[in-house]
């Protein structure tokens, strides 16, 4: 690049930026979501597909333009196309992106360079990124804010169910948990030892790491309950590892309750037939909040006074065959109605910190059937 | 079967030989390596696959405990791919206890059940802390000796042809290097010998270097310079010993079994009466009847030979060529053939007709003389009867002498003893008578003096004749013999005896007085001595009776010569009384006349 097409970038930025301010409270916000899983479902899920469904109906309620851009489970696609956005003379306003395979840091750095505002979801940095970079408004200023589920809570929720199930039996658990290096199944597991510490007589019998497949975790049930042959719980981190460890339970003819994390269709058809004894649903929900926390921002309503720039939301719901039929119903039959605006600060102000329980969307969706 | 091939390989030369006995010991050894470092080669293979399935299983046993711990099916799998696209891999698998295979990575090979290393290992868990290990499932490896087996047959070919290929370049080294060092220079050498052994005894091989070669064809110029010397000596020797042959006196001839004659010389001809050797040779050659020898003489030669392996000096009659016979002495040895026989008789025929002639007339020479001889004898044997019958007489005439002395001196003694007494007493009874100082006187005194004369020589002729002594024994005769002598002559003379009186017959004792007598008269006339021992020893051996004298001795061999009479007698009469008689003297040392008398009663 020669002194003439600097100055001319320098002048593109300069009359964009005041152009950007000028308008900034009149222009629908712009959000580009970087997205790490597949367009079209391929195996892996719908997980991400209903990340960007829910964002994009949010998007809708907070009138927010929303360009979601699928890294096809491919980090190294998901970077070029941060350093895509970055490099983007017309820079959304915002950009939420995944610390997908640790690439977030990666991802930080390279938005640094863009005026956009940066919001972290789903999977937190781990605390030695935190240490390479900072934390958000630090060395980072356009790094705004981090939003997670909190995971530990779901498995705590969902051990909770599952050792109600079980009565007075002693629980002798067997976990599948995903890769051991993303946090949030490390957190998950952690909920669930959270929980069996508080309930006496009950055991670990083993944990186990997998690779978020339905085959793995098919296979690692198999092997587990014939290495444990009275375990009586097993569960998995995710749906698709869930159903894959039911597939072992079932060939084992095994009598365990089976549970885990995600709430995908297929998952809660298999609540509903009673293979899967529970789910923890909400994950999916995690780009709507965004959009919220956001949508606040963009009006004035910085997150960061009701509860901090890194949220750790704690929203995840225990679905089960009691609310698997209403849950179900509201969140994929009618889940383009769903009313995030209930959320808002800016629509509906409230003081403490933000509330992102599923009840209020299930409530209100429900009184509105 | 055996016998064409080792003529075979007898008719090689020796440069093949080399190369036969070089590529025989090269492919054994070389067998027996290849054989050797293949066999190495494919035990050190399969330990090694044993030891690597035993690696693998001990690696997986370890590798996977996480892996299965955690159910972690791709980290199994990738950890047995990663291993599986081994040829040698046939089969790995995982299973988990209670539940059975986990995992299964099969190679490309199909496996024969013989064929197969399996190891089976368990996979623990080592779980933190104190917790004990805990078996969570196995791995089974399968690996395939196929793999090892065709590398062991390409490494078995690989050593083959590099051995083949070794063998056949050092064949190839060797062959030329042997056809260069050795093959050529025996060839030359060849060569050289031929034509030595043709006769060309000038001819040299060429000495090229200094190992054995070298050597031998140093040797074989030494031996054809020795060959020459030898070759000139032989011809020398063989003109000289031809020359000798040609030129002996004596026949020499060659003589077989079969009565033909190989060799004869001139001489032999000529003693046959044949112009040359070669017609003697071949008058035997076209009529074996015509040869020198008839077949009996043969067969009584070769007879001869065999028994004693030569002839000496056998005389033989022959017949010349012209029919006369002569006779010939043959000395010869005989040469024996291989089956232990005479083959050849080597001789010498020497004429000895002339000498055969002059034998007979010596033999009738010899049967004169044996008849002359024996007449002679025959006088002999009379001369020594009648010396004998002289000495009989003699003795006999002694005994008479001596009987005749002892009469004639007791005849004296008596009678004329008795009438000269009377007479002296006579003439005494005379003188009485007549008166003192008469003429008668004188006369009477003449004639007593006359009578005592005469009374003195009778008595000396009797003592001559016989001493009255020797009447009383020969002690007493030699006592009264050494005083007579001291008395008579101016030699003291001594008498000794020894032992006790011999008694001996009277012609015993007189021939000893006599011979002491005649040796004392011999001291008086020819000793001029000044003394003279007598001794008589009586001993039991005999009697000895020795007389010495210290006079100027005598030359017995002239003694002898000069026949002396007196000694003649001694022995005579020694000899009647059967005793010895030794005369011992030398000049200016005396003399000493010893007398033995063997047994002193016998006589």
């Amino acid at each position: 690049m020669n002194r003439r097409e600097a100055l001319r970038a320098c002048a593109h930025v300069g009359l964009l930026c005041t152009t950007n301010f000028a308008f900034a409270s009149r222009q629908p916000p712009r959000v580009v979501f970087l997205n790490p899983g597949e367009a079209v479902e391929r195996g892996t899920g719908q997980q991400w597909q209903l990340v960007s469904r829910f964002m994009t109906v949010a998007a809708k309620t907070f009138d927010i333009q929303l360009e979601v851009l699928y890294a096809e489970r491919d980090h190294l696609l998901m970077l070029r196309q941060a350093e895509e956005v970055a490099r983007r003379t017309d820079a959304p306003d915002y950009v939420v992106i995944v610390n997908e395979k640790m690439a977030a840091r990666q991802m930080l750095e390279t938005l640094a360079r863009s005026p956009a505002k940066v919001l972290l979801i789903h999977n937190d940095l781990t605390p030695a990124q935190r240490r390479e970079i900072g934390n958000e408004r630090q060395q980072i200023p356009n790094w705004i804010g981090t939003v997670t589920a909190n995971a530990a809570r779901g498995g705590y929720r969902l051990m909770e169910y599952l050792c109600q199930r079980l009565g007075k039996r002693a629980a002798k658990v067997i976990g599948i948990t995903g890769d051991p290096n993303t946090p949030v199944s490390l957190e998950r597991a952690a909920g669930v030892d959270a929980l069996l510490s508080q309930v006496p007589n009950a055991r670990t019998c083993q944990l186990v790491f997998g690779d978020w497949s339905y085959a793995d975790s098919d296979q690692k049930a198999r092997v587990l309950l014939a290495r444990y042959p009275d375990a009586n719980v097993l569960w998995a981190a995710n749906d698709s590892m869930a159903l894959g460890a039911l597939s072992g339970v079932e060939a084992s003819h095994a009598h365990v309750l089976v549970g885990g994390m995600g709430a995908l269709p297929e998952a809660l058809t298999r609540v509903i037939d009673g293979g899967l004894a529970a789910m923890v649903a909400g994950d999916y929900f995690i780009g709507a909040w965004a959009m919220v926390l956001l949508y606040d921002y963009h009006h004035g309503r910085d997150f960061a006074a009701s509860g901090g720039v890194c949220q750790k939301l704690d929203f995840l719901s225990v679905i089960h065959r009691d609310n698997v039929a209403q849950y179900g119903e509201v969140v994929f039959l009618r889940g383009h109605t769903l009313d995030f605006g209930l959320y808002s600060k800016t629509m509906h102000p409230h003081p403490g910190p933000y509330d992102f329980s599923l009840r209020h969307i299930l409530n209100a969706t429900a009184k509105d059937s | 079967m055996r016998s064409p091939l080792r003529l075979a390989l007898r008719s090689l030369s020796l440069h093949t030989k080399l190369m036969l006995a070089l590529v025989i010991l090269v492919a054994l050894v070389a067998a027996i390596s290849a054989y050797v470092v293949v066999e190495h080669s494919r035990e050190r293979r399969l330990v090694e696959l044993d030891e690597r399935a035993t690696r693998i299983a001990d690696l997986f046993s370890r590798s996977l405990a996480q892996p299965l711990w955690n159910v972690d099916r791709g980290a199994i799998d990738s950890q047995l791919a990663a291993l599986a696209p081994n040829p040698e891999v046939a089969q790995f698998t995982v299973t988990a206890v209670g539940y059975g295979i986990v995992s299964n990575v099969k190679g490309d090979q199909r496996v024969d059940p013989d064929d197969r290393v399996v190891r089976v290992r368990a996979i623990e868990y080592d779980p933190p802390g104190d917790a004990p290990r805990e078996k969570i499932g196995e791995i089974r490896v399968v690996l395939t000796r196929a793999v090892a087996r065709e590398g062991i047959s390409s490494a078995r070919r690989a050593i083959l042809a590099m051995t083949a290929l070794v063998v056949a370049a050092l064949y190839a080294a060797t062959f030329l290097l042997l056809k260069k060092m050795v093959r050529s220079p025996i060839n030359r050498l060849e060569e050289m010998v031929d034509r030595i052994s043709d006769g060309d005894l000038d001819a040299r091989c060429a000495v090229e270097s200094g190992d054995e070669l070298g050597r031998l064809a140093t040797r074989v110029n030494a031996m054809a310079d020795r060959l020459r010397v030898s070759t000139e000596c032989l011809r020398e020797s063989e003109r000289k010993y031809r020359s000798i042959v040609e030129n002996s006196l004596e026949g020499i001839f060659l003589l077989d079994r079969s009565g033909r004659l190989n060799e004869a010389n001139p001489a032999m001809a000529e003693l046959l009466g044949y112009g040359a050797a070669t017609d003697l040779i071949t008058a035997g050659i076209s009529d074996p009847g015509k040869g020198p020898f008839s077949p009996m003489q043969i067969g009584a030669l070769f007879d001869i030979l065999s028994v004693q392996g030569e002839i000496a000096g056998l005389e033989l009659q022959l017949n010349r060529l012209d029919g006369n016979p002569i006779w010939v002495q043959l000395n010869g040895r005989g040469l024996v053939g291989d089956d232990g026989r005479p083959r050849c008789l080597e001789g010498l025929l020497t004429d000895v007709t002339a000498r055969r002639h002059a034998l007979e007339n010596l033999r009738g020479h010899r049967d004169q003389l044996e008849l002359e001889v024996s007449e002679r004898r025959r006088t002999e044997g009379e001369l020594l009867a009648s010396r004998e019958r002289l000495q009989q007489l003699s003795a006999h005439l002694e005994a008479i002498r001596e009987e005749e002395r002892k009469l004639i001196a007791m005849e004296i003694h008596d009678e004329l003893g008795q009438l000269l007494t009377a007479l002296k007493m006579d003439v005494s009874l005379l003188k009485m008578q007549l008166v003192a100082d008469s003429p008668a006187m004188h006369k009477a005194e003449e004639m007593r003096e006359l009578v005592e004369k005469t009374i003195k020589i009778v008595r000396n002729v009797v003592s001559h004749l016989r001493p009255a002594a020797l009447n009383f024994g020969l002690a007493s005769a030699l006592e009264w013999l050494a005083e007579d002598f001291s008395r008579h002559t101016e030699i003291v003379c001594h008498f000794h005896r020894e032992g006790v009186e011999p008694h001996l017959a009277d012609a015993r004792a007189t021939a000893i007085f006599r011979i002491v007598q005649e040796s004392l008269t011999n001291v008086a006339r020819h000793a001029n001595a000044s003394r003279v021992d007598v001794t008589l020893a009586n001993g039991k051996a005999g009697i000895e009776l020795i007389v010495s004298d210290n006079g100027r001795g005598f030359d017995m061999a002239a003694a002898r010569a000069g026949y002396s009479y007196g000694l003649q007698g001694m022995a005579e009469r020694a000899r009647l009384i059967d005793a010895e008689l030794h005369i011992e003297s030398d000049p200016d040392s005396g003399s000493v006349v010893r007398l033995c008398v063997q047994d002193a009663t016998s006589a």
